[in-house]
Formats: C-alpha cells, structure tokens, sequence
C-alpha cells in the first residue's frame, strides 16, 4: 500500500465517490473502501508519521502503537460489518455519512497531537448527526438538534482545554495528560460528554433510538469508543475515573429494566458496560488496560450485532417498542439466532467473546482488592441477564405472540449479523486472538474452573430469579412511553426556566413601555400646548402685542446694562 | 369407511390451549434452571477457588448473590417505572 498514507483518508476521501456510483459497483466500492483501508493500516510500521507543520504547530497526523492499533483495526472491522449490513439501503447520505464518521473516528484513533484529533472529533460529531437526521422525521430531527449541540460543545471544550494545555506547556503531543495538568479538566471533561459520563450520557439514550435502522449501529460503535480510547490515552489511573465508572455501571440498568423501546434498553445498557471499560482505566494497571481495551472491542462486537438485530427488527416490522413485538422468531429465526448470540455476549455467557473481556477487568479491580467497586460490578453482571440478555431477545422474538409475520432480514444484514456472531463466538472460544493484540502481556486464562463456575454460577441463579419472578407476575411491566431521565434538566426544567425569564422580561418590558408611554404622552401634551395651534410659541401674535414684547425686553436690557455699569 | 360414533370419547386427548402450554413449559423450564442451578452450586465442593476477597470463600457466594441481584432488582424497577414513566409525547 501507499507509504505513510492515514488509512482514515481512504474512508474520509473514499467516501465522497459513493454518489457517483449505482448499483453492484456501487455496493462493491463501499465494502472494498474499508478492506483497503485495513490493508493500509496493517501495512503501516509502528512510530510516529504524517508530520505537517500548520503556522508555528507541528503536527504529528498519524502515530501507530499497540493502543491505537487495537482500536483502529477493530474500528475496521466494525465499518467494514456495519457497511455490509446497510448495503441494502437505497440512502446515499447514510453511506457517505457513515464512511465519513468511520474515517473521522480511525483518525482521531492515529492521530498524535491534540490538533488533529480535535479536527477528527469535530468531523466525528458532523457526520455522525446526519445518521439521526436521514430518518427524516421531526423527532430525529430534534434528538438530532439535541445531538450536535452535546457533541459540538464537548468540541468546544476540548479545544478550550488544548489551549490551555499548549499555553502551559508548549506541547501539542496527545499522551498522558491527567487532571492536574493546564487545560486538564477542560479535557476530561470534553471526552467524559462523548463518553456518556454520568449526567453527561443523556445524548446517547435520546439520539440512538431516534436514528435509522443501520445508522444505530454504526453510532454505537464509534463515539464511545472513541471516547474510551481518549480516556485510555491521556487519563489512565486517574482515580476519579472509578467512581464515576461505577456509577455509569450501575444506574443505567434502572432505566433499561422499565424502558419500552427495545433500542433505548440497548443504550442504557451500552452506558452500563462502558462504566465497565472506564472503571478499568481509572484503576490504570496493566492488566486493568488490557481488560479496557478487550471490552472495548468485544463491546464492538456484540453491541453493534444486537442493534444490527433490532435493526433487522426495523426494517421489516417497523418498529422495536416491546407492544408491538413478541414472536418474531416464527419469521426471523436467523436474526433471532444472531440476536441470542449478542445476548450471550453481553451477558459473559462462557465461550462468548464477552466473558473473557469483563474477566480481565473483575481481576484486575480484584487484584488491587477494590471490593466495593469489585461488588457494583458483579452486581452489572449479574443485572445485565436481566435487563437486556433474556429481555431484548425474549420480548422481540419470543413472548406474548404479535401476531405479525414478517420476512426474514434480507441476505446483506443477515451476512453482516452471521460475521459478527462468528466473531463473537471464535473470540470467546480462542480468547488469544484477542490477548494477542493488547499492549501488555497477559498471565494465565479466563478460562480457569474458578473463573467458569462463578461466572455459570452468578447467570443461572439469576436466571432463576428472573424465571420465578415473570412466572408469578412480579416482573415489572415496561413504560407504557418514555421515561424520565437527567435529559428532563434542559427538555423541561430549562424550558421552564426560560420561559419563566421570557415572561419576567415582558412584563418588565411592558411596565417600562407603560411608563415610556405615559412620559412620552406628557412630553407631547406639553409640546402640543406650546406648540400646537393655539399653543404660545406657535400662534399668530397681534403685532401690537410684539411691540409691546419687544419694548419690555428693551426695557430689560438696558436696566441690566445699567446696573453693570 | 367407518364412522366415528359421536358418543364415544376421542382416542386422541384434546389439545390443551396454548396458555396451558405455555405454563407447563414454563415449569419445565423453571425445573431444568433449577437443576442446573444446583449442579454448579454442587460443583464447587469439587473445585479449588481463587479469592481475592474474604467473602469469596463463603459457600455459594456468587450463586446467592446472582440470586439476591435478581431479585432486588425488581422492587426499585417497579417504583422507578411508576415514578418516572410518562407518555411518549411527553416533550411533545
């Protein structure tokens, strides 16, 4: 391949030809792009290149190393899957727009300097709201709205934080970084929104299930991750970063028990299992890195084959809320078994991909004796059966019968699901495919007797629960709507807020016009007197009356003249 | 060709509905979880654990909490979905 060439470009400049083209050829162009692109990347040497002098900044484009690598190969992958899943859709905006965010995010992944990944991110939250936008309703359109102005302001913040960290230091290098450092916080802070951060994670719950069928999936494998790569870089062992995982670990798994829309538990559940992946790098140890970079990639895999499954669901029923499905593996019985396969995934069923990622990170919390972190985190595992891996697959396809029946997903999503489930699966049976690409060594195996029997342990005596629980009805049904959540702040509460100011300041606004008005009226009343027809200064005077003025103030002046003199 | 005698009871058992179905699946169900559940508690008697915590070592830890987790998820689920459910054009 092309030396030195950012395998990003290929995507970004790749994709401005897809509206030129129709057809079989089209559709080759689009899975050909990604294949060239991962060529490039595994061609490339590791070390620092793409050196470009902007003004007085040097910049450093493309740095590959053991970190970057595993996140721009998976990133590949996951474009390459997510675009054979879309093929079928006759949409040139979501093919551009999906290429275009793919790139953006590979570049963010290569980029060495805080200049350049900042171009990226900006690119990343572009592209990306168009994925919302081309469902092409008013609601997407304002989740879209919503989206954007989250993502443009965690832009604004970082660039807030660059400058200030470049004004300190001098240094546009993008490594370590951490709190204490100029611009530290503005940083952190930036890459906690796209992260979904506790308070902060609103965007993802109200966009994800507002775009389309395909643009869900790919939305769900960049930004996050993107996010966590971020973190991974510049925040590794920073202690805040536990406590804040923990939280996003635990409180989404609320939400997801009483949601409605099947797409909207998948996201709660994504904030859930990327606290895993953040508690792993505030934590920061090797083992804790490697557990973060593991999950990431499974969290790739299996997240992006359940939204590929309720994509399916959504192209050929038309919606993913719980009352309209039920019984759908009569119709769709492959995407049933890829939508199982993502289940067992999430849920860290032994011989699922992922097992032996979220076994890395309980070890690694474990070996540093972080019991109460170590206990939220077991109580997600445990949770996560519940709440997405029996409740996504058993509700969609299973459970009360619909009645709808439906076509299978056409051949390119089923082809995209089958590759993904394989992946998922051949990771979880050979874990050292996935060992063998993070940057430190790892010790022993996920695959010991302790590990396996706590792990079957924990899922089938929550399953029990969970099966005793629906059998006597004390399962909680799902929202009948939507529910509330922090995005109730700015969609309701700030509402209020401004309105409530709007209304202040018209009656301020009116009382002062009120006033204005009365003082104007005397003003005026006052010049009409004087000056209108029958005012002093304006009538007609006799001219003997003038006469005798004129005398008088003759008169007047020569008294004063007098008295001076 | 012989004729059915209409007072004579089916051979065949009529076929339960499929509520009824359901329900004994389900039992089937619950049965074979709870069979399997109990297999792997057995099976740590058999196996040599790794612990990191004092509480690890308590006989069917993971087992009873996967359990308690199950079940103490439900009642602040159900408060939470009366509390904050709203309609879907609550924003609207």
């Amino acid at each position: 391949m092309t030396e030195g060439l950012n395998p990003a470009l290929i995507l970004i400049f790749g994709a401005l030809l897809v509206p030129l083209l129709r057809g079989r050829l089209r559709a080759a162009y689009l899975l050909l792009l990604p294949v060239l692109g991962l060529a490039q990347l595994v061609s490339l040497p590791t070390g620092e290149q793409g050196a470009l002098q902007v003004f007085d900044l040097a910049l450093v484009t493309l740095r590959l190393d053991p970190l970057s690598f595993v996140f721009a190969l998976i990133f590949f992958v996951a474009a390459g899957l997510a675009t054979l899943f879309a093929l079928q859709v006759r949409d040139t905006l979501q093919h551009v727009a999906a290429l275009v965010y793919a790139g953006a995010a590979i570049g963010a992944v290569l980029a060495g300097d805080l200049v350049t990944l900042f171009v990226c991110w900006e690119l990343t939250a572009v592209a990306s709201v168009l994925l919302i936008w081309a469902r092409r309703s008013e609601r997407a359109l304002a989740a879209g709205m919503r989206y954007l102005v989250a993502q443009i302001g965690s832009g604004v913040l970082l660039l807030g934080g660059v400058v200030l960290h470049y004004h300190a230091t001098g240094s546009l290098a993008f490594g370590p970084i951490g709190l204490e450092s100029p611009g530290g916080t503005w940083i952190f802070l930036a890459f906690g929104i796209k992260c979904a951060f506790p308070l902060l994670h609103n965007w993802l719950v109200d966009a994800y299930p507002e775009a389309t069928g395909t643009g869900s999936v790919v939305l769900s494998i960049f930004t996050t991750k993107l996010a966590v790569y971020t973190l991974a870089r510049a925040f590794a062992g920073t202690e805040l970063l536990v406590p804040i995982g923990a939280t996003m670990v635990a409180f989404p798994i609320f939400f997801a028990l009483i949601e409605s829309d099947l797409r909207r538990v998948l996201a709660y559940s994504l904030v859930s299992q990327l606290g895993f992946m953040v508690v792993a790098i505030g934590v920061g140890s090797e083992l804790a890195l490697n557990g973060a970079l593991a999950h990431a990639v499974c969290h790739i895999l299996y997240k992006s084959l359940l939204f590929m499954s309720m994509g399916a669901v959504l192209a050929r029923v038309g919606s993913v809320r719980i009352a309209d499905l039920g019984g759908l593996h009569r119709s769709m019985p492959w995407t049933t078994a890829c939508c199982i396969v993502g289940a067992a995934s999430i849920a860290a069923v032994p011989l699922f991909c992922g097992f032996v990622s979220k076994t890395l990170i309980l070890s690694a919390v474990a070996e540093q004796h972080r019991w109460l972190t170590w206990l939220v985190l077991l109580f997600a595992s445990a949770a996560v059966l519940h709440y997405v891996a029996v409740r996504v697959p058993w509700l969609a396809f299973f459970g009360e019968d619909s009645g709808k029946r439906c076509q299978e997903a056409p051949a390119t999503m089923l082809w995209a699901m089958g590759l993904t489930s394989a992946l998922c699966i051949l990771i979880g049976v050979w874990p050292g495919l996935l060992y063998g690409l993070l940057p430190f060594p790892i010790d022993g195996s996920a695959y010991t007797p302790s590990h396996v029997l706590a792990q079957l342990q924990l899922l089938l005596f929550s399953a029990l629960a969970l099966a005793l629980l629906m059998r006597s009805g004390l399962y909680p049904a799902a929202a009948a709507g939507l529910s509330l959540d922090s995005d109730w702040l700015y969609r309701r509460g700030l509402v209020w807020v401004l309105l409530d100011l709007r209304r202040r300041y018209r009656s301020l606004a009116g009382r002062a016009a009120g006033d204005a008005d009365a003082r104007g009226g005397r003003v005026l009343a006052a010049l009409y007197r004087h000056h209108g027809p029958r005012g002093a200064l304006a009538k007609t005077w006799p001219t003997g009356s003038m006469v005798l003025w004129v005398s008088v103030l003759l008169a007047g002046f020569l008294v004063f003249y007098y008295l001076q003199s | 060709m012989r004729m059915a005698d209409p007072g004579q009871r089916p051979r065949t058992p009529p076929v339960p509905p499929r509520a009824l179905q359901r329900r004994r699946a389900g039992n089937t169900a619950i049965v074979l979880l709870g069979l399997a559940s109990v297999g792997v508690l057995g099976a740590e008697l058999f196996i040599r654990r790794e612990l990191h915590f004092s509480f690890e070592g308590w006989l069917g830890f993971y087992a009873w909490f996967g359990f308690a987790v199950g079940l103490a998820l439900v009642l602040p689920a159900r408060w939470l979905g009366r509390l904050l459910g709203r309609a879907e054009d609550h924003y609207d």
